[in-house]
């Protein structure tokens, strides 16, 4: 149900383009529904999930 | 081929897996063409495995081994799976890398390790409660570089 993904951005500069990309970490939430850009704390997480999931 | 890991970072990875409650089963997923780190990541992870006699690594080929890269969700090489080992069976933890796990990344590849052998995520209970809650899948793609 659940899967984490660490994508090295270089290695995939076509997936990273599509994604913006431009500082690490970026986290992509179901292919674009969210983007968290920097390092978040749990409950930010959480709360980006949520709201992407609602989309 | 020269050792990618010194005596030093061994000693250390060595000390923390001293730790691993269960086995751990890696699985390598490569690819014959357009895969610049498919062996530099597999003899990494073979260094890496060889540390201790409960980290388990499987090779695969993404075409070659096509139902099981897709059971596994994997679609990139080369690609790393760290699962739980439970006798014969492989426990999908939903943890995975594309691209090598080299630079800063290396730790994080060593901390999934020791994630799966705990089974423990470390997560708070509230984001226990909400995940559990979920009716669609979750993708989380963290793009990191090794720098």
């Amino acid at each position: 149900m659940i899967r984490a993904e660490a994508v090295e951005a270089t290695e995939f500069p076509e997936l990273a383009n599509q994604f913006r990309v431009q500082g690490v970490p970026q986290t992509v939430i179901n292919s674009g529904k969210g983007i968290a850009v920097g390092a978040y704390p749990e409950a930010r997480m959480l709360a980006e999930i949520k709201n992407a999931l609602k989309n | 081929m020269e050792k990618l890991l010194n005596e030093q970072v061994t000693g250390q990875i060595r000390e923390a897996f001293a730790k691993l409650s269960n086995p751990v089963q890696i699985l390598f997923f490569g690819a014959q063409e357009n895969c610049d780190y498919c062996a530099e990541t597999l003899q990494l992870l073979t260094e890496v495995s060889e540390l201790d006699e409960r980290i388990n690594l499987s090779k695969h080929e993404l075409t070659a081994n096509a139902a099981l890269a897709a059971k596994f969700q994997v679609d990139k090489a080369p690609a790393i799976v760290i699962a739980g080992k439970d006798g014969d069976e492989t426990l999908n933890l939903g943890i995975q890398f594309s691209g090598i796990p080299a630079g800063y990344e290396f730790s994080t590849l060593i901390t999934d390790i020791l994630l799966a052998s705990e089974r423990n995520s470390g997560l708070s209970a509230e984001t226990r409660e909400f995940l559990k809650t979920l009716k669609e899948p979750l993708h989380l793609q963290v793009f990191v570089t090794p720098t």
